[in-house]
């Protein structure tokens, strides 16, 4: 006879003005279930875009199929989790050409990179298409307590031009939940904390500000619910909780730490409250909220624009102070490449921490990496000739034991890209028989 | 392409055209399902490099190659293993080509579409020198009947067969199909060998004539002159029935016709300036020279 108790997975820590999503607790699982019953898990797709394309000569694996040897520069921060990594070759996004509309490549990448439509050329009316992973939010963020997160680590703006006639909106937004409604990411790290776990985000600056400096942590509202938790969870589950809850208590840390820091530093741009004005520790405070956000299965779908595309940001925190737009226009010049090279590595070990974070978060037999598929990548290839071809596409992560990582898959040439997104959709069972421009899904994913 | 040597007649007709600035070739696919078929396309593509247009062309590459994966036509031909087997005095390839795998290959179906959705509109045909099968597969991709009633004017089909399956899958603009006739009351004479070709020190589409090793028929070639030269007098359209009209010749224009045939297949190679920008070599420094002295 089973008699165990099980906790309800949509269990929260609640207390005045704070609602805290938990993480998946062996106590949530009916009794005698395995990670191999279906729907045990929830699969998380999130799409993580940098700009200006990637240097592909230190990006793409020599040889198809597994990993033999180093992994490429760029993508060597990922060995330790290599056999997470599957590199796709020359997918391609044939609607971020100009087909007639000219000049404005960057505009149409990013507009056209997850809506698989051409962007209308304007600064005024525009126009794309809903984007694939609102599509996947529409159809499972009943589920969760937000059908998908916008995140980003630069500039906002909607509107004016951001490239040769193309609206803002088009660079800095990746997600469209209709097309001609781009969901602008959040930049500020407070303005998120308080979206996941509630509190003042309504506040504005300077009352948020006077709010900060009597801050109580947010753990504080809720430790009457948190003891009683406690008492009704087996010693792994505690043990989950307790790390589950510093993480949270770390983020409010690095977000007072930048608070602190952001009066005494001036970036030399404005920046919303909060940002921090380091780079690494921005995408670091964003990307550990995902990753709460992820384990709390507070949202399954997730965008992230590191930087906006066509974006002059200088990284002189890697000692270069050059813009990194002008940077990709390098006529092949070997010092400017090897500039472009390091802007490309210095994401990509930002992003492999992140990814460190996600395989060490056990969850049932495996771990919140395994069960996400995280896309990484950009919407040009070439940034010098700003080709559409051949874009530089990495998944990261099992996609609930789905994928088989460890190599790379070359594609036939000209595959759209929005082949792979169907094949993604697929796996988080949204099953529709046609988006952008796809010809199908590819294939090769798979375990077998 | 491989099946008839007038497909690679057809080609270098095509190239001719495209060298004269009368036409743009933005798309070739083949329905042979034979890596050297997609290779001798681009054999024959890098033969005239610069030629190549379009996005592709822009950066002095060749087109990507469509190849039908579907296995209904199989193998390679001797007007395939002829060129591309052809060397050097040093071993070499005469014909080098980067078509190795099937990955070194486009999907027919989506590059034609994506070839249609880079055209003004009205301003595209499309030419059939085979069997239907690659255009049969871009009437299933959603949204692809409008965008080619938007971007085709007319679709010329080589073979009738072709035209009537075309027609049936709803193909939706007018239809030229060349009549049976056409091709083999034109032949393109072997002596050209010895001739126009005998200018260049190594042709691919010569070397295909000359592995098939007679006079060649025409069919394929009037549909390509027909499609760019669409006025020439030496060409006649039937009534329509349905969408389709009948291309015939004009029995008095017949030597004009093969002279213009003879003519657009052995032009030489115009070399297009490529668009993009190109890489900043760093001139030598000039040596200081000493002021001169007062």
């Amino acid at each position: 006879m089973i008699t165990r108790k099980t906790l309800s997975r949509r269990t929260m820590l609640r207390g005045a003005g704070t609602a805290i999503a938990l993480p998946f607790f062996d106590a949530m699982a009916p009794a005698l279930a395995s990670s191999t019953v279906p729907g045990g898990k929830p699969v998380r797709m999130a799409f993580v875009y940098v700009p200006n394309g990637i240097d592909m000569r230190h990006w793409t694996p020599k040889e198809d199929g597994a990993f033999v040897g180093d992994l490429p520069k760029i993508l060597k921060p990922m060995e330790s989790m290599r056999q997470d990594v599957t590199i796709l070759s020359n997918l391609t996004q044939n609607n971020g050409r100009a087909l007639l509309d000219g000049a404005g490549d960057h505009g149409r990448c990013c507009g056209a990179y997850l809506t698989g439509i051409q962007p209308r050329k304007t600064m005024v009316d525009i126009k794309a298409g809903i984007s694939c992973d609102q599509i996947v939010a529409n159809h499972v963020g009943k589920q969760t307590r937000f059908p998908s997160l916008e995140v980003g680590l630069e500039d906002a703006r909607q509107a004016g031009d951001c490239d040769s006639g193309y609206s803002c909106a088009y660079t800095n937004n990746l997600a469209w939940r209709s097309e001609t409604q781009p969901l602008p990411p959040v930049l500020d790290p407070r303005a998120l904390f308080e979206r996941l776990f509630g509190k003042g985000a309504a506040l504005n600056p300077e009352e948020r500000a006077r709010q900060t400096k009597y801050r109580r942590s947010i753990l504080d509202y809720v430790t009457g619910d948190t003891k009683k938790l406690q008492g009704d969870l087996g010693p792994t589950d505690r043990r989950k909780l307790d790390e589950y809850l510093s993480s949270i208590r770390e983020i409010e840390r690095q977000l007072e730490k930048a608070e602190k820091d952001n009066a005494q530093v001036n970036p030399g741009m404005p920046k919303p409250y909060g940002v921090p004005a380091d780079f690494s520790e921005h995408f670091r405070l964003m990307t550990d909220m995902i990753t709460v956000a992820f384990q709390a299965d507070m949202s399954r779908v997730v965008t992230f624009l590191v930087t906006r595309e066509g974006t002059s940001r200088p990284y002189r925190e890697i000692g270069i102070p050059d813009g990194h737009h002008p940077l990709t226009h390098h006529m092949n010049k070997p010092e400017l490449l090897d500039k472009v090279t390091r802007i490309n590595e210095y994401h990509m070990v930002q992003f492999a921490k992140w990814m460190e974070k996600l395989k060490g978060i056990k969850e049932g037999d495996s771990n919140i990496l395994g069960n996400s598929m995280i896309v990484y990548g950009a919407g040009l290839s070439d940034g010098n000739r700003h080709t559409h071809e051949n874009l530089p596409v990495m998944i990261v992560g099992g996609g609930g034991n789905t994928i088989k990582g460890g190599r790379r898959i070359t594609y036939r040439k000209e595959t759209p890209i929005s082949n792979l997104y169907l094949a993604m959709m697929d796996r988080m069972n949204v099953k529709i028989e046609h988006f952008g421009d796809a010809t199908g899904r590819i294939d090769g994913l798979n375990l077998a | 392409m491989g099946s008839r040597v007038e497909t690679a007649l057809a080609l270098a007709v095509l190239y001719g055209l495209d060298g004269k600035n009368e036409c743009r070739v933005v798309s070739i696919s083949s329905t042979r399902t034979s890596l050297l078929s997609a290779a001798y396309c681009e054999v024959v593509g890098r033969f005239y490099a610069g030629a190549v247009s379009a996005a592709f062309g822009a950066f002095a590459r060749t087109l990507p190659v469509g190849l039908a994966a579907d296995g209904k036509i199989p193998g390679d031909t001797p007007l395939l293993t002829g060129p591309l087997g052809r060397t050097n005095p040093d071993g070499s390839k005469t014909y080098p080509h980067g078509i190795e795998t099937l990955i070194d290959t486009a999907a027919a179906h989506g590059l034609i579409r994506n070839a249609f959705t880079a055209q003004h509109d009205q301003n595209a045909t499309v030419v059939l020198a085979g069997p239907p099968a690659n255009l049969l597969q871009v009437l299933t991709l959603p949204g692809s009947k409008e965008l080619i009633t938007a971007k085709v004017k007319e679709l010329v089909c080589a073979h009738p067969q072709a035209a009537k399956e075309l027609e049936a899958a709803g193909w939706p603009t007018p239809i030229i199909s060349v009549s049976p006739s056409v091709g083999s009351s034109v032949l393109f004479p072997l002596s050209t060998l010895g001739k126009e070709f005998a200018e260049f020190p190594a042709h691919p589409v010569a070397d295909a004539l000359k592995a098939y090793g007679k006079d060649a028929p025409t069919g394929e070639l009037a549909a390509v002159l027909y499609a760019v030269r669409p006025g020439d007098k030496a060409f006649a359209l039937s009534e329509p029935v349905g969408k389709i009209r009948q291309l015939m010749l004009v029995p008095a224009e017949k030597d004009r016709l093969l002279a213009s045939y003879i003519e657009l297949a052995t032009a030489k190679p115009v070399v297009r300036q490529p668009r993009f920008r190109r890489p900043v070599v760093e001139e030598p420094k000039k040596p200081e020279t000493a002021p001169a002295k007062p």
